[in-house]
C-alpha cells in the first residue's frame, strides 16, 4: 500500500532529563551517533542523563523506540521554533492523582474487665504485655532466656488476629520487622544479647527510615557467647551502639515482671509517637523470674498510621527508605533525627526513687540488681544510715533531670550493676552534657558474667563509703 | 605431614595415639543421645588413622552437638551460631595439613548458617561436615527446625509445624561443586563408623548428614526406622561405604548405587519409597579444592617476598 500522505512526519526526539536514567538503549539504537552518555548528575534523580546532538539527526525515531521510559525520550512537537522545558508542575500545578490523601486512625484503647493479679514468669509478662499492646506480629528466633516469651505469643498470636514467625536468623528477624514497622503495624521480637548484637545493622535502617518496632533484649552474659546468666554489659549497645549512623533509641529497663508487662505497653506507644524502634533492656534473671502481675483494664486496638506502605490505595504514594544520596539532603534528615532525639530527651525521662528525701547516701542500680538496692535501702535506713535508690526506668535518654535534684546535696553515690560500668558511664555522660560538674563522691559495686551484686555487699558498699566520706562534707 | 615448609624436619619421636589421647572430659549430653556415637566414632577415627592431636582441630557453631569439640581433646574452635564452617574454611585456607572435623546441626547449618553452607560446599575444602540432624532445637528446648517434619509439635510450632521441611542432602546434592555426600544413622555405630571414614579419606568437603534423635523431644522420629530395618535402604558398591557386613546385615532393603551418578543420587536423597537410605550418595574426588588456591605463596622465602614487594612498591613510584 502506498502512502498517500506526502508530507510524512518525522519525528525529532525530545529530551526530558528527569525522566531519563541513562539505560544508554537510545545510544544503541542511534545509526548516527547523535547520543552520547552525559557527564552532568542531574540534581532531580540523581541520575546522568544522555545528551543529544540534533545536528547529526536524520529524525529516524529510533532512539524514540527503543527509549523503555513513557516520558524520556518524545517527540518533539512539529513547527515550533526551539523551546526552553518547563518544568511541568510549575506549568500545570502538581501531577493529579485519584488516590486519596493518607489519614491516620488513631489508636483505641478498649476496656477489660478487672482481673485478680497473675503470678507470672517475667519473659511470659512481656508476651501478654505485647498481646494487650495490640501487638500481631512477632518475628523471633530461639535464644536462651528469652525464648518462652515467644513461644507463648506462639501460642496466643494465632488464636487472634496475628501471626508468629519463627525467622531463619536473628538477621532475618530484624528485616521483617523492617517490612513490618513500614506497613505501619505493630511488630515485635525477643532476643538476648548475640542475637541483638545480630540485630543491630536492621535497626540501624528501621531508625533511619523512621519505622516503629518493639525490640526486647534479655541481656545475658558476655563477651560472645557468654553464658546464659544475668548481665547488664549490653547498656552501651542500648544506649549508644545501636548500628552504624547517627542513632539512638528509648531505651527501657523493666525491674520486676509488672513492668515487663506495663513497660511493654508503653513500649509501643513510645515507637508509634516518635516513628523510631524501642528497646526494652531486661536481663536474663528477670525473664527467668516469676513475680506478681496486675493485668491492665485495657487492651489496645491498633489504628494505622498515614505514612506506613499498607498496601491500599490511600497509602500508594508512601515511601520507606533509608538511602537518602544527595549530601545536603542527608544532613537535614539528620537533623531531623536530632530535633527528634532531643524531644525524646526532653519528655521520656523516667525513673524511680526510693527514700530519696533527705538521703545522704544514693545508690543507682536498674534492672534486677535494682531489687537488691531496694533491700539494701531499707536494712541500711534500720542501721540509721540515710540511704536511697534512685533506678533510671529509660538508660536512654537517662533521666537526668530528676538525678540531679535527687543527687543535690548527698555525700555518696554507689552505682550497682552486674556489668562493666555501662551504667555508671551513662551517669557520668548525662552529668557532664547537663553541666554537672561538682560532684559527689561515686563509687561502685560491679559483678560480671552472670553474677549479680548481692544486698549484703550493697549493704557493705555503702557502710564503707559512709565511714570514708567526713560527717558534713557533702559535696 | 609435620609443617608446611619443605625445607626443615623434626626428629619426631614415634609416638602412639591411644583413644585416651583424644577424649577431652566427661561428654555432657543426655542419655541416649546420638552425639555420644559420633563422637566415639569420630576417636576411634583419630585414633586408628594415627592423627597427631595437635593436627587434629574440631570447630562446631552453637547447639547441642557444637559441644563437639570440648570433648575432643585435640584443638577445638567453638564458634558462632550458625558460622561453623566460615570458620573451618579460614582454618583450611591456611593450614591444608590440619586434620578438619566440623560438628553442626540442622538448626546451625541449615537454618542460620545456610548461606554459609550453600558456599561452603562450593569452595570444596578438605573437611568433614557432620551435620547431626535431631529436626528440632535442643539445646533452646524443642522449637521447630528447618528439618522438623509437617506436624511436628514443638514450642514455637503449638500447632504443628506447618512448611514440609528442608532436605539437607538434596539441597547439598544441587549445590555446585558438591564432592561427597553420605548419609548415616546415629543408632549403628558400625554404619556411622565406616561413613565417617571414608568422609576422611575423601579429598574435599564431605558432607554427611547423621539422622538422629534427640532423646528429649524428638526420641520418637525415627521409630518405625529402628523397629523394622526393612525401613532402611542400605546404599551399597564397590566405591561405596564399606561397613562390616555383621553391622549391616539386619537391612534387607538394598539399592546398587553407583556414587558417581548424581541423578540417582539425588533420586535416593528424595527418599521416594519412604525409606530412609544410608550410605554413600555421591562421590566426585576431582572436583576443584579451593585450599590449591588460597594456599599458593606458603612456601615463599623472604628474599621471594622482599621481592615481590618491591616490585609492587615500584609501580607507586614517581
Amino acid at each position: 500500500m502506498v502512502s498517500t500522505n506526502k508530507k510524512k512526519v518525522k519525528p525529532r526526539p525530545l529530551l526530558f532529563p528527569h525522566f531519563c536514567k541513562a539505560c544508554g538503549r537510545c545510544i544503541t539504537a542511534c545509526p548516527k551517533d547523535c547520543i552520547e552518555m552525559g557527564t552532568e548528575i542531574d540534581p532531580v534523580t540523581g541520575c546522568t542523563p544522555v545528551v543529544i546532538d540534533r545536528s547529526l539527526c536524520n529524525d529516524c525515531g529510533l532512539c524514540l523506540t527503543a527509549c523503555p521510559e513513557p516520558y524520556g525520550l518524545v517527540p518533539a512537537p512539529q513547527d515550533t521554533e526551539d523551546f526552553e522545558l518547563q518544568d511541568p508542575e510549575d506549568l500545570f500545578g502538581a501531577r493529579r492523582t485519584t488516590a486519596p490523601e493518607p489519614i491516620s486512625i488513631p489508636d483505641e484503647r478498649l476496656p477489660l474487665p478487672p482481673l485478680e493479679s497473675m503470678i507470672l514468669k517475667g519473659n511470659h509478662a512481656t508476651a501478654i504485655g505485647a498481646v494487650l499492646a495490640g501487638c500481631r506480629h512477632f518475628f523471633g528466633y530461639p535464644i536462651t532466656p528469652s525464648t518462652e516469651g515467644a513461644e507463648l505469643i506462639a501460642k496466643l498470636l494465632p488464636e487472634l488476629d496475628g501471626m508468629f514467625v519463627q525467622a531463619v536468623s536473628e538477621v532475618a528477624a530484624v528485616n521483617m520487622m523492617y517490612g513490618c514497622g513500614g506497613a505501619g503495624l505493630r511488630c515485635m521480637t525477643l532476643t538476648s544479647s548475640p542475637g541483638f548484637s545480630l540485630m543491630l545493622e536492621g535497626i540501624s535502617y528501621m531508625i533511619g527510615a523512621e519505622l516503629p518496632g518493639v525490640f526486647f533484649n534479655v541481656m545475658r552474659g558476655g563477651p560472645g557467647l557468654g553464658n546464659i546468666g544475668p548481665e547488664q554489659a549490653d547498656i552501651k549497645l542500648v544506649c549508644r551502639g545501636l548500628g552504624h549512623g547517627n542513632t539512638h533509641a528509648i531505651v527501657l529497663a523493666p525491674a520486676t515482671p509488672q513492668e515487663m508487662l506495663d513497660l511493654t505497653i508503653v513500649a509501643f506507644d513510645l515507637a508509634f509517637e516518635y516513628r523510631n524502634p524501642v528497646i526494652l533492656a531486661s536481663d536474663g534473671y528477670l525473664g527467668q523470674m516469676t513475680g506478681r502481675v496486675r493485668l491492665p483494664e485495657f487492651i489496645v486496638k491498633p489504628g494505622l498510621p498515614d505514612w506506613g506502605v499498607y498496601g491500599d490505595e490511600m497509602h500508594r504514594r508512601n515511601l520507606n527508605t533509608s538511602i537518602i544520596l544527595i549530601e545536603p539532603d542527608l544532613e537535614k534528615h539528620n537533623l531531623h533525627l536530632n530535633r527528634k532525639y532531643q524531644q525524646m530527651s526532653d519528655a521520656e525521662q523516667r525513673s524511680d526513687s526510693f527514700r530519696c528525701e533527705n538521703a545522704e547516701w544514693i545508690v543507682i542500680a536498674c534492672n534486677t540488681p535494682a531489687r537488691m538496692a531496694k533491700g539494701a535501702v531499707q536494712e541500711l535506713r534500720g542501721r540509721g544510715i540515710n540511704a536511697g535508690l534512685f533506678r533510671p526506668i529509660t538508660l536512654w535518654p537517662f533521666p537526668i533531670d530528676a538525678a540531679r535534684s535527687v543527687l543535690r546535696g548527698v555525700k555518696g553515690v554507689l552505682v550497682v550493676e552486674a556489668g562493666p560500668g555501662q551504667l555508671e558511664d551513662e551517669l557520668r555522660l548525662a552529668l557532664s552534657h547537663a553541666g554537672v560538674h561538682d560532684l559527689p563522691r561515686i563509687e561502685r559495686l560491679r559483678h560480671h558474667g552472670g553474677v549479680l551484686p548481692q544486698q549484703q555487699e550493697i549493704v557493705e558498699a555503702v557502710s564503707e563509703l559512709a565511714a570514708s566520706v567526713p560527717t558534713g562534707g557533702a559535696a | 605431614m609435620f609443617g608446611l615448609k619443605k625445607d626443615w624436619s623434626l626428629d619426631v619421636l614415634p609416638r602412639y595415639f591411644t583413644l585416651e589421647d583424644y577424649e577431652g572430659g566427661v561428654a555432657r549430653w543426655c542419655p541416649g543421645c546420638g552425639d555420644h556415637g559420633v563422637l566415639a566414632a569420630v576417636q576411634r577415627i583419630c585414633r586408628d588413622e594415627q592423627l597427631p592431636p595437635e593436627k587434629t582441630i574440631a570447630v562446631s557453631g552453637i547447639g547441642c552437638s557444637s559441644r563437639f569439640p570440648h570433648y575432643m581433646h585435640t584443638y577445638g574452635f567453638h564458634g558462632l551460631h550458625g558460622r561453623p564452617l566460615p570458620v573451618a574454611c579460614g582454618i583450611k585456607s591456611r593450614r591444608p595439613d590440619l586434620f578438619v572435623w566440623v560438628a553442626t546441626g540442622d538448626g546451625d547449618c541449615c537454618s542460620i548458617g545456610a548461606g554459609h553452607w550453600i558456599h561452603a560446599v562450593r569452595y570444596n575444602m578438605n573437611m568433614v561436615v557432620m551435620l547431626f540432624d535431631n529436626n528440632v532445637y535442643g539445646l533452646t528446648k524443642n522449637q521447630t527446625s528447618p528439618t522438623s517434619k509437617q506436624g511436628q509439635v514443638t514450642n514455637t510450632s503449638p500447632r504443628g509445624a506447618w512448611l514440609p521441611p528442608l532436605n539437607p542432602t538434596l539441597t547439598t546434592l544441587g549445590m555446585a561443586n558438591v564432592s561427597f555426600v553420605a548419609q548415616t544413622v546415629d543408632w549403628n555405630p558400625v554404619h556411622v563408623h565406616a561413613t565417617l571414614l571414608a568422609a576422611f579419606h575423601h579429598p574435599g568437603f564431605s558432607f554427611v548428614r547423621i539422622f538422629q534423635r534427640c532423646p528429649q523431644y524428638t526420641s520418637g522420629v525415627f521409630e518405625a526406622a529402628q523397629r523394622d530395618p526393612s525401613l532402611i535402604q542400605l546404599v551399597e558398591h564397590e566405591r561405596g561405604i564399606q561397613a562390616d557386613p555383621a553391622g549391616t546385615k539386619m537391612y534387607t532393603t538394598r539399592i546398587e548405587h553407583d556414587p558417581g551418578d548424581i541423578e540417582q543420587a539425588r533420586h535416593i536423597a528424595h527418599g521416594e519409597n519412604g525409606c530412609l537410605s544410608i550410605g554413600l550418595l555421591f562421590q566426585d574426588p576431582e572436583r576443584p579444592r579451593y585450599e590449591d588456591m588460597t594456599t599458593q605463596g606458603l612456601d615463599m622465602t623472604t628474599e621471594e617476598k622482599v621481592r615481590a614487594l618491591e616490585a609492587e612498591f615500584d609501580r607507586f613510584a614517581i
